[in-house]
C-alpha cells in the first residue's frame, strides 16, 4: 500500500517535471534575434520593428570591389600579411589578431560580405555580419538602445549603420578634444576642481581656514 | 515692526477708482478705433506693438484670436530688431504623447556636442554664453555631484581615463518642483509633459532657479545678444523664440521640434547614439524598451520629482 502511494507520488512529480520543461519559460526561446543561434544572419531582422538605414555602398571608396578582383585580375591571397600596394589604411585592430580579411569579406563574392557559415550579406547591412558575435548590442541596436535613430521620433525608423561610427577594422573610437567649455556668469570666476576643499577639514592647510572667501574676492 | 497699511484711506481709494475707470475707458476707446496711436516708433518697435506686448495676457489664459495677433506681433517686433522673418508657432500638444528621454552614460564620451547643437537650435544669447546642457565630468565610481566639473578643460581629449560624463539639462519632472515655486504662474507643464515658461509673462524673480534641484533654469542677467546670422527662425512661443533681457528660459526638449514629430537638437548632435528620445504612452516606442531592459536611474530622484529624464548603463 505504502509502495503503491510512493509510486504514484514519484510519477506525478516526474510529469510535472516533463510539463514543465515542455513548457516555452523553460526553453527560453523568448522573442529576440540573439535567444537561439541562426541558420542565416539574415533571421535576425525578420521579428524585430521595422527600420531603414542609409546605403553604405555609396561611401566605399573602392566599390565596386570586383573592379579590380575579378577573376584573375588580382590572386586571391588568404595569407595574414602586410598589405602594402593596396588597402594600406587598413589597421586590422578588429579582433586582436584573430581575423584576417576573409573572416568577413567573400573570396568568390567580392561585392559582398560573408557570414560565418558564408551566406552573402550586403555592404549596406553590416549589422546582420557585426551581430553574429555582437549579439547583444544587435538587439540593442535594433530595438534602439545602441546606434540612433535619426530625424524623428515618429514615423519611419531610420537608423546609423554599425559602419557610419564604427571602423570596422579598428571598431573602437579613439579619444578626441570637446567643444569648447562652459563661460562662468558675469562677475564670477571658475574655481578649478583641484582647488575645491575635498579634503577633511583637518587634512587642509592653513591658509585653507585663514582665507575669508574662497574665491578669493 | 509693520509693514502693510491696512487702515485704507476712502478718498485715495475714490481717487484710485477714478483712476483706473478712466485708464479703462481711455484703453477701451484706444482699442476700439482703427489706428488710435499715432506712428510713433520706440526704438525698432511701434508704439501700438509695446502697447500690445504690455498688455499681453498669460499665455493659457489667452484665447486663440488673442494668440493669433500675439504671434503676428512677435514676429514683426524680432523681424525689426534682427532683421530677418522669424516664424512664431503656437503647435499645440500631440494627442497621446508624453515625451521621455534616456541618456546612456556609458556611451556618452564628454565631447559636448549635444550644448553645441542645442544652441545652435535654441537661439540662446551667445554673448554672454547660455547654455541649457551642462556635461558634468565626475570620478568613476562616485556620484558627488558637488564635486562634478562642468568646467574641465577642452584642450584635453575626452574620454580622459577613469572619469565618465553626465549630461544635465531640464529633466521635465511630472512633479515640477520650479513650476509649484513660480509667484506668477509664468511656467506650467503641457499635456505632453514639458515643462515650459511663457517668456512674456515670467517678472525674472528667479525663484523657480531656485527651487529646481538640477540647475536647469537659466536666466537672462543681461541683454542677450544674439548675432542675426545664428538665428534659427524657426521658432515656437513657448520655445526657442528670442528671449529678453530678465526672463528665465530653459530646455524644452526642442517643443518646436518634438511637436512635429522630429527629434531633438542635442539628440540629433549626439554622435554617439547616447542619447534615446521618444513617446512613454507607445510601447513599442525606443525609450520604453530602454526602461524596460536596461539599468537606468534618475538624478536626485529621493525629492520625488519624478524626472521624465533616465540615465542608463550597459
Amino acid at each position: 500500500m505504502k509502495k503503491s502511494i510512493w509510486l504514484i507520488l514519484i510519477s506525478l512529480c516526474w510529469a510535472s517535471v516533463g510539463f514543465g520543461l515542455d513548457s516555452a519559460e523553460i526553453r527560453n526561446l523568448g522573442e529576440g534575434p540573439a535567444s537561439h543561434q541562426l541558420q542565416d544572419p539574415a533571421e535576425a531582422i525578420a521579428r524585430v520593428p521595422a527600420f531603414v538605414t542609409d546605403s553604405r555602398v555609396r561611401e566605399l571608396m573602392f566599390y565596386p570591389c570586383t573592379n579590380c578582383h575579378a577573376t584573375g585580375m588580382v590572386e586571391p591571397n588568404s595569407n595574414v600579411r602586410q598589405l602594402e600596394e593596396m588597402h594600406s589604411e587598413v589597421q586590422l585592430q578588429h579582433g586582436g589578431g584573430r581575423f584576417w580579411c576573409m573572416t568577413c569579406h567573400s573570396e568568390k563574392d567580392r561585392n559582398h560580405l560573408t557570414s560565418l557559415k558564408k551566406q552573402p550579406i550586403s555592404f549596406d547591412q553590416p549589422h546582420l555580419l557585426c551581430g553574429q558575435c555582437h549579439f547583444a548590442r544587435q538587439k540593442d541596436f535594433f530595438r534602439g538602445a545602441h546606434g540612433k535613430r535619426k530625424g524623428n521620433w515618429k514615423g519611419e525608423r531610420h537608423l546609423t549603420n554599425c559602419t557610419e561610427c564604427h571602423n570596422p577594422h579598428a571598431p573602437s573610437i579613439p579619444a578626441r578634444l570637446p567643444r569648447a567649455k562652459p563661460v562662468a556668469r558675469t562677475g564670477h570666476v571658475v574655481v578649478p576642481t583641484e582647488e575645491h576643499y575635498t579634503e577633511e577639514v583637518w587634512e587642509q592647510k592653513a591658509e585653507h581656514h585663514s582665507k575669508k572667501n574662497p574665491l578669493g574676492h | 515692526m509693520k509693514f502693510t497699511n491696512n487702515q485704507v484711506d476712502p478718498k485715495r481709494r475714490a481717487a484710485l477708482k477714478v483712476l483706473g475707470l478712466g485708464a479703462a475707458v481711455g484703453a477701451g476707446s484706444l482699442a476700439a478705433s482703427a489706428s488710435p496711436i499715432p506712428d510713433v516708433k520706440t526704438g525698432d518697435i511701434t508704439l501700438e506693438d509695446a502697447w500690445g506686448e504690455f498688455f499681453q495676457q498669460q499665455y493659457q489664459k489667452m484665447s486663440p484670436t488673442e494668440i493669433e495677433d500675439v504671434l503676428e506681433r512677435l514676429e514683426r517686433t524680432y523681424e525689426a530688431k534682427y532683421d530677418t522673418k522669424v516664424q512664431v508657432g503656437n503647435a499645440p500638444p500631440l494627442e497621446d504623447v508624453v515625451f521621455g528621454y534616456a541618456l546612456n552614460i556609458s556611451k556618452c564620451q564628454g565631447y559636448r556636442e549635444c550644448v553645441k547643437g542645442c544652441t545652435e537650435e535654441n537661439n540662446q544669447s551667445k554673448d554672454p554664453d547660455l547654455e541649457y546642457i551642462r556635461v558634468l565630468e565626475l570620478e568613476k565610481g562616485t556620484m558627488n555631484l558637488e564635486t562634478a566639473d562642468p568646467y574641465y578643460s577642452n584642450d584635453e581629449p575626452v574620454p580622459k581615463p577613469g572619469k565618465f560624463y553626465l549630461p544635465v539639462q531640464c529633466h521635465h519632472c511630472e512633479n515640477p518642483p520650479c513650476v509649484k515655486a513660480c509667484p506668477v504662474k509664468a511656467t506650467w507643464k503641457e499635456p505632453d509633459g514639458i515643462v515650459v515658461v511663457d517668456y512674456n509673462w515670467c517678472i525674472g524673480c528667479r525663484m523657480c532657479a531656485n527651487a529646481c534641484p538640477y540647475w536647469a533654469r537659466k536666466f537672462n542677467w543681461s541683454e542677450p545678444k544674439l548675432p542675426v546670422d545664428r538665428i534659427n527662425p524657426d521658432t515656437h512661443y513657448l520655445g526657442n523664440r528670442p528671449r529678453y533681457k530678465g526672463v528665465m528660459e530653459k530646455c524644452t526638449f526642442c517643443i518646436q521640434r518634438t511637436r512635429q514629430g522630429l527629434m531633438p537638437a542635442c539628440q540629433e548632435a549626439c554622435p554617439t547614439g547616447a542619447r534615446v528620445f521618444g513617446n512613454l504612452l507607445d510601447p513599442k516606442s525606443e525609450i520604453r524598451y530602454v526602461l524596460e531592459n536596461k539599468n537606468v536611474f534618475r538624478l536626485k530622484e529621493e525629492l520625488n520629482t519624478n524626472p521624465k529624464f533616465w540615465y542608463y548603463s550597459d
